[in-house]
């Protein structure tokens, strides 16, 4: 190391606050160099007597002369109240519970209704049933608890468009009563269907 | 074993926790552990012996009154120090002090230590000057720089400690330290035997 750097870092070697490797540079450059060590000793003597004039010069423990005060009945403050954080933490959990029950109110919603949903439709008369209920034109059903009710009767097939009809997969086409008429054939997924027009067609 | 050999052995944070509860001899142990450092503290910032008792007086006082809050994270050292900022802080406010011009003698008396008792005469009066002019040097210091002198080479907190206490970066406690050794350096040149 050369005599510059060690200059700046000797106050750093004195105190033992250097990593260990450059300490080891540092006392290496002083063994061979006496201007470097001349400095090192003017800062240990400045710094020694500074401490030694700043030590106080006689304590004594004066430990008895703060019982009195630890005994009283308010001598411990309490957890000081931050109102503004308290007030910002109340509005942000308020928020909080405001946002998660916007979200979960409408779940809750379809969730109570779809348990009100009719079971699974094994009859045909019972089936006939719903579909008349969905094709009566003065009481439409909304598309959200057909759809559901479409899952519950096993047929993801059956779609209710605006023509309130249902849709069935080609191979339930041979038992469709006699008074169904296909309007049209479409394809999704790979699957043809019919489009009909009478709306008792469901899969027993 | 005793109870006060117990909480001897224990860490400073450890007895903290046991003044947390109450316990007045944990509270004394811990007193026992600091007074010295934080009169050496208050007497490098002030150079008042006086002063420097009431506010280590004060400093335990505020450490009572606030056990309650006190969590055990980091240097405990270093908390205890920030409580001794703290009131030496109040303390300047309340005094409105200024920064004082350098003066040739410290104003204050400041008792002979132990260790000079017994020598003769001129020999007492040449190391109260030499006491009254250092007192003096340290005196002309900003005091960020004293504060981190006296840290650092007084009560032997590490750059860290004394950056958690003065709440700045760790270059920052190193570059003050320079300074104040440096200037130090300059106005004791002709007074030590350099």
């Amino acid at each position: 190391m050369e005599c510059s750097e060690v200059s700046s870092r000797l106050l750093g070697y004195l105190s033992d606050d250097l990593p260990p490797r450059m300490q080891r540079d540092i006392a290496e450059h002083l063994r061979g160099c006496y201007c470097c060590t001349e400095e090192l000793n003017e800062l240990t003597s400045v710094v020694e007597t500074c401490r030694d004039a700043l030590r106080f010069p006689v304590p004594y423990n004066r430990f008895e002369e703060l019982r009195p005060f630890l005994r009283k009945p308010n001598a411990v403050l309490p957890r000081p109240r931050h109102f503004v954080r308290n007030a910002v933490a109340s509005l942000a959990a308020a928020g909080l519970v405001i946002a998660f029950g916007w979200l979960l109110i409408p779940a809750v919603q379809t969730t109570v209704h779809l348990a009100r949903l009719p079971e699974r439709a094994s009859q045909p008369e019972q089936a006939k049933a719903i579909g008349d209920k969905a094709t009566r034109g003065s009481s439409r059903m909304p598309m959200a608890t057909l759809l559901a009710w479409s899952q519950k009767i096993g047929d993801e097939d059956a779609l209710i468009e605006d023509r309130q009809e249902y849709r069935v997969s080609e191979p339930e086409v041979k038992n469709l009563p006699p008074t169904t008429k296909p309007v049209s054939m479409r394809e999704k997924n790979g699957h043809k269907r019919l489009v009909l027009a009478d709306a008792t067609t469901t899969r027993s | 074993m005793g109870p006060d050999e117990t909480l001897k052995r224990q860490s400073d944070s450890d007895v903290m926790l046991r003044v947390q509860w109450g316990s007045e001899s944990a509270f004394a142990e811990l007193y026992e552990r600091y007074y010295r450092r934080l009169l050496d503290f208050f007497f490098g910032m002030s150079r008042n012996v006086q002063l420097s008792e009431d506010l280590c007086h004060e400093t335990f006082v505020r450490i009572w009154q606030l056990r309650a809050r006190y969590s055990p994270s980091g240097s405990f050292a270093a908390y205890i120090f920030t409580v001794a900022r703290h009131i030496w802080q109040e303390h300047c406010r309340r005094a409105g002090r200024q920064p004082k011009i350098a003066a040739p003698f410290a104003e204050e008396i400041i008792p002979e230590p132990a260790s000079s008792v017994g020598d003769a005469p001129d020999e007492q009066a040449y190391r109260a000057e030499i006491g009254g002019r250092i007192l003096a040097a340290i005196d002309t210091l900003p005091e960020e720089q004293r504060m981190a002198f006296v840290l650092r080479t007084v009560n032997g907190l590490s750059l860290y400690e004394i950056a958690a206490v003065m709440q700045c970066p760790v270059n920052t406690v190193r570059s003050r330290r320079m300074l104040a050794v440096q200037r130090l350096r300059e106005l004791l040149q002709g007074l030590l035997v350099l």
